[in-house]
C-alpha cells in the first residue's frame, strides 16, 4: 500500500514526457504538474526530501482522473495512474487530504454516498429489497442522485422484458470512490459489506449501469478477496441489453430519436474493462447506423472529465476536460452523445449547449421499446 | 523578478494576471519545479541533487500574440528576463530561467488556424504539440512528414527554436525547410512577419534569424508550414553491412544518386545491438542501415530496387522488409523507460554532430577515441548511427554514457562537461559542426565561440541589435548573461 508499491514507476517516469501529450487533464490545463512525469517527479522530490507535500501539489494530485490513458498510451504500460492513486493513499495515511475529499468520504462511510442529501430513489415500492429476484439491479450513488430517467428507463426495461427484478431496500456504496480517492483500507470494508447485502438478496443477476461500481464487482471483489455467490452473473446494462436484444426479449422500433450518435467510452467500462462493442452495436441496432467514432475512441478514448469525483471534487478542471470531449463530438458532426456511465452523462450535460443531444445507452433503448404487434 | 521585494513582486503579479488573467498566472512550487527540469543530465541532476536549479518566479500561459506583445512590454519595461517555453523537452537546458523572471508558456497557443489544400500549407501556432497537428492532417488527408523522436512531447515553437529533425528529414527536411513563412514577436514587443514565401529575392530572408535561436531573440507565435499528401505506399527494408565504412558510402550513393530515401538509418555495431538487437529483434551482428521510401507506388517500388543494388554492390545482406516495418511502427520504443537513459542514474549525453561526407567518418572514430579512451578510468561507452542524409553530408548521432557516477555533486558535474566538451571538441577539430538538432541551449553555449571563431560577434551584434538588455531567454547560445 502507499507508494512503495509504485516505487519502480516512479522511478521510470519522472523524466518521460512521452505521455503527456494523451493526458487529459493536461490538455485542459497545460499544467506539466498535472501529468505522470509531473506526478512521478513531484513524489520524487518529496521522497529524497526536497520538498513537502503542499496544498498545491496535494490539490494536482486529485485532479487526476484516473482515466488510465497514460497507461494505455505508453509503450511499456507503466501504470501512472496507479502512482497517482497510490500517492493519495499517502496523503490519506498522512491525513492532508483536501478538506472536500475528506467530506466526500466521510459521507460514503456515514452515509453510503458522497452527496450531501440522498435523493428519493425512483423505484416502484414494488421492487425494492426483494428476495431471489432473478435480477438485482444496482443502480449507483450517482446514478441515485443525478440521473432519475436512467432508473426510470432501466426500469421500463426490465419491466418490458418481464423480468423479476429488485434494487435492495439500501444500496449504499460499493467502495469504489474510496478507493479511488485513497481510502483503500475504508473502500474494502463497504466492498465486503455490499457483497455480503448482495449476497443475502439472492439473485440470479447483479446488473449495473454504473461503470465504477462495474469495474469493482468484476475486478476488485476478486483481488481483495471479497466473495459474491457463485451462481450470481454480474453485468453491465450494455452487456445485459444487448444480451437480450439478441435472444429477442427486448423489441424495438428503428425509428430513433436521434441521429449521428457517437459513442463515448467510459474509462471504467473501455479502457479498464475493455467492454467495447456491446453499446455500439446496440447503437447500431437501434439508430440502423454504426456509432460515429470519436477520432480517440475505445482503449484510446479521452476521459469525460468526471474522473471518479473530479466533478463534485473540482467542477472547473473536470468541465474543462468535458468540454474538449464535446468538441471532440462536434469535429464528427455528431448530434448526439450516447455514452454507458452515468458521470461522463452528468458533466457532458453540465459543458454541452444543446448543439447536442446526451444520454444513456439505457435511455436510448427505453425510448424505442415496442411490442411485438 | 529576482532580488524584487514581496511587495514588487505582489503589484507585478496583479500587472500579469491583468494581461492574461489571473488562472494562467501560475506560482506554486509544483509546477515550478515540473517546469525547471527537462531531459538535460544536468537540469535532472541539479535538481535531485540540490544544487540550487535556478528556478522562474512565475509561468504564464498567454492565450494570443496580443498578449504575448503585453507580456514581452511588462518585461521589459520592469527588465524581467523570460524565457519562451513549448514543450519543454529539451535535452540542452534551452528553456531553464537562468536568470529567473517568468516562463512564456505558449501551449494555450496551440489553434491551427488554416488549411490551404490547394497550395498545401496550414497555418499554426506555436504550442500545438506535433503529434496532435499531425493527427489533424492525417484525418484530413495530408502529413507534415515532421516525426522527430520529441512528436508526442514537443510543440512546433521548440522544433522551430531549435531547428529540428525529424526521422524522415533525408527526403523531407530540417524544419527550416518545411516553414514557408514565420511571426514572431520581437524583444521590442514589435510584430515580425516574414513574407509569405521564402524563395524570394525581396532582400534576405530574415525568418532565418528564429530558426535555431531558442527564444533569445523573439517570440515565434505564428508558422506557416508546408503539408503533403498521406503516401500512397511506404516501403522498408534492411541490410547488414560488413562494416561503417561501407555503410556511409553506400548512403553517400543513395544520396548522392537523388534516389530521396525519407527513412534511412545506419547504426554501427554498438547501436545495432542496443537499438535493433536488443528492442527489436534482429538477430545479426554487424552495423545496419533501415532504408524507406513513400509516396506514389510506382516510384517507391524503383527506388527501392535502386537503392537495394547499391547496398547489395556494398556487400550489404538483405534482411527483408519486416525489421524496417517493426521500426517504424515502434520508433519511438528507444524513448520510453526503461528503454531510454533518461530512467538511468547514469551520465549521459548525445553530441549530434553533421559534416560533409569526407570528414564524417573520421569525426565518428575521433569521438569514439575520445569517450573510449579519454574517459577509460570511467569506462565511459560510445555508440553512434547516422540519421540525417543529404546529397553533401550527413549527421552523426552519437550518444555516451558513464555508468559509475562519482559520489560527490562538483566531480559529477565537472566529469559531465568534460567528456562532453571532448566529445564536442573532437567534432568540432575534424571538420563537424555541433549540434544537428538538439540545440545549444545552456549545455553547449560556452562551444559557441570554438564552433564559429570571430564570426561570432555577428551574432552578439544581431543579439544586441534587437534585445538590447538581454532579457530574452538569457545565458543561451553563448549569447551572454
Amino acid at each position: 500500500m502507499g507508494i512503495e508499491e509504485v516505487r519502480e514507476t516512479i522511478k521510470m517516469c519522472r523524466f518521460c514526457f512521452m505521455c503527456r501529450h494523451a493526458c487529459p487533464t493536461f490538455l485542459a490545463t497545460k499544467l506539466d504538474s498535472h501529468t505522470p512525469r509531473g506526478y512521478a517527479l513531484m513524489l520524487s522530490a518529496i521522497a529524497e526530501g526536497i520538498r513537502n507535500w503542499d496544498e498545491d501539489c496535494i490539490a494536482r494530485f486529485y485532479q487526476c482522473s484516473q482515466c488510465g490513458l497514460c497507461k494505455e498510451d505508453c509503450e511499456y504500460h507503466w501504470p501512472e495512474d496507479e502512482v497517482v492513486r497510490s500517492a493519495r493513499e499517502e496523503i490519506v495515511a498522512l491525513k492532508k487530504e483536501p478538506q472536500i475529499i475528506a467530506r466526500i468520504a466521510s459521507s460514503i462511510i456515514n452515509k453510503g454516498t458522497p452527496y450531501e442529501k440522498e435523493r428519493k430513489q425512483y423505484v416502484p415500492p414494488e421492487h425494492i429489497g426483494k428476495k431471489n429476484p432473478e435480477v438485482l439491479y444496482f443502480a449507483g450513488c450517482s446514478t441515485r442522485q443525478n440521473h432519475p430517467e436512467i432508473m426510470e428507463a432501466t426500469n421500463n426495461i426490465l419491466n418490458f422484458i418481464g423480468v423479476n427484478w429488485s434494487v435492495l431496500e439500501e444500496e449504499g456504496c460499493c467502495g469504489m470512490t474510496l478507493f479511488d480517492l485513497g481510502y483503500t483500507e475504508k473502500a474494502k470494508k463497504i466492498a465486503a459489506q455490499l457483497a455480503d447485502k448482495i449476497s443475502r438478496a439472492e439473485a440470479g443477476i447483479l446488473l449495473t449501469g454504473c461503470a465504477h461500481c462495474y469495474r469493482i464487482f468484476r475486478e476488485k471483489f476478486n483481488e481483495w478477496g471479497i466473495q459474491l455467490p457463485s451462481n450470481i452473473k454480474v453485468v453491465h446494462s450494455t452487456e445485459y441489453l444487448w444480451e437480450n436484444m439478441l435472444n429477442g426479449k427486448l423489441q424495438f422500433t428503428t425509428d430513433a430519436p436521434v441521429e449521428s450518435v457517437s459513442y463515448h467510452d467510459p474509462c471504467q467500462l473501455g479502457r479498464k474493462l475493455g467492454i467495447y462493442e456491446p453499446a455500439r452495436k446496440l447503437i447500431e441496432k437501434l439508430t440502423n447506423s454504426r456509432p460515429i467514432e470519436l477520432f480517440h475512441n475505445r482503449e484510446k478514448a479521452e476521459c469525460c472529465g468526471a474522473g471518479t469525483t473530479m466533478f463534485l471534487t473540482d467542477p472547473e478542471v473536470s468541465a474543462k476536460v468535458a468540454r474538449r470531449r464535446i468538441d471532440a463530438a462536434r469535429e464528427e458532426n455528431a448530434k448526439a452523445i450516447v455514452t454507458a456511465c452515468q458521470n461522463c452523462k452528468t458533466v457532458f450535460t453540465k459543458v454541452h449547449q444543446n448543439d447536442i443531444k446526451i444520454l444513456d445507452v439505457a435511455e436510448l433503448v427505453s425510448l424505442q421499446l415496442q411490442k411485438a404487434p | 523578478m529576482q532580488e524584487k521585494t514581496d511587495y514588487v513582486k505582489k503589484f507585478l503579479q496583479h500587472e500579469l494576471e491583468e494581461i492574461v488573467g489571473a488562472e494562467y498566472v501560475v506560482t506554486d512550487q509544483a509546477e515550478i519545479d515540473c517546469q525547471s527540469v527537462d531531459v538535460w543530465w544536468a537540469t535532472r541532476y541539479w535538481f535531485f541533487k540540490g544544487t540550487d536549479l535556478p528556478q522562474p518566479s512565475a509561468i504564464i500561459f498567454p492565450e494570443n500574440k496580443q498578449e504575448v506583445v503585453r507580456l514581452v512590454k511588462f518585461c521589459n519595461e520592469h527588465k524581467v528576463p523570460f524565457v519562451p517555453r513549448g514543450g519543454g523537452a529539451g535535452d540542452s537546458g534551452g528553456s531553464l530561467a537562468l536568470k529567473n523572471g517568468i516562463i512564456i508558456d505558449l501551449k494555450r497557443m496551440n489553434h491551427i488556424l488554416e488549411l490551404n489544400e490547394k497550395s498545401l500549407t496550414v497555418r499554426v501556432q506555436p504550442g500545438i504539440i506535433q503529434k496532435h497537428l499531425e493527427e489533424y492532417l492525417n484525418r484530413r488527408g495530408y502529413t507534415m512528414n515532421h516525426f522527430p523522436a520529441s512528436f508526442n512531447t514537443s510543440a512546433l515553437g521548440g522544433f522551430i527554436s531549435t531547428n529540428g529533425t525529424g526521422v524522415l528529414s533525408s527526403r523531407y527536411g530540417k524544419i527550416c525547410e518545411m516553414v514557408h513563412q514565420l511571426e514572431v514577436v520581437l524583444p521590442s514587443a514589435k510584430i515580425f512577419r516574414s513574407l509569405p514565401v521564402r524563395l524570394h529575392s525581396t532582400g534576405p530572408d530574415y525568418s532565418r534569424l528564429f530558426f535555431g535561436a531558442e527564444g533569445t531573440l523573439g517570440i515565434i507565435t505564428e508558422a506557416l508550414c508546408k503539408i503533403y499528401y498521406l503516401p500512397e505506399k511506404r516501403a522498408f527494408r534492411s541490410f547488414v553491412l560488413p562494416n561503417l565504412h561501407e555503410g556511409i558510402e553506400a548512403g553517400r550513393k543513395i544520396m548522392a544518386n537523388q534516389l530521396m530515401p525519407s527513412l534511412m538509418r545506419l547504426y554501427d555495431e554498438a547501436d545495432t545491438r542496443l537499438i535493433l538487437k536488443d528492442q527489436f529483434g534482429l538477430d545479426q551482428e554487424g552495423c545496419a542501415i533501415l532504408l524507406g521510401f513513400d509516396g506514389l507506388k510506382r516510384i517507391v517500388d524503383v527506388q527501392m530496387e535502386v537503392a537495394s543494388d547499391i547496398l547489395t554492390k556494398t556487400g550489404g545482406e538483405n534482411m527483408g522488409e519486416e525489421l524496417g516495418k517493426q521500426w517504424w511502427t515502434h520508433r519511438y520504443k528507444s524513448y520510453y523507460p526503461p528503454n531510454d537513459y533518461i530512467c538511468k542514474p547514469w551520465i549521459t549525453a548525445v553530441s549530434d554532430t553533421v559534416a560533409p561526407y569526407e570528414d564524417i567518418e573520421k569525426i565518428y572514430w575521433a569521438m569514439k577515441k575520445t569517450v573510449e579512451e579519454g574517459f577509460k578510468k570511467w569506462e565511459a561507452q560510445f555508440h553512434a548511427h547516422f540519421s540525417h542524409w543529404y546529397d553533401w553530408g550527413t549527421s552523426v548521432y552519437p550518444t555516451f554514457l558513464i555508468k559509475n557516477v562519482p559520489e560527490d555533486k562538483k566531480e559529477a558535474l565537472g566529469l559531465y562537461n568534460r567528456i562532453l566538451d571532448a566529445c564536442e571538441r573532437a567534432s568540432i577539430d575534424n571538420g563537424g559542426v555541433i549540434n544537428e538538432h538538439h540545440g545549444i541551449g545552456m549545455r553547449s553555449g560556452r562551444l559557441m565561440r570554438e564552433i564559429y571563431g570571430e564570426s561570432y560577434d555577428m551574432a552578439l551584434l544581431i543579439k544586441r541589435a534587437l534585445d538590447p538588455h538581454n532579457l530574452m531567454n538569457p545565458g543561451k547560445l553563448g549569447l551572454g548573461d
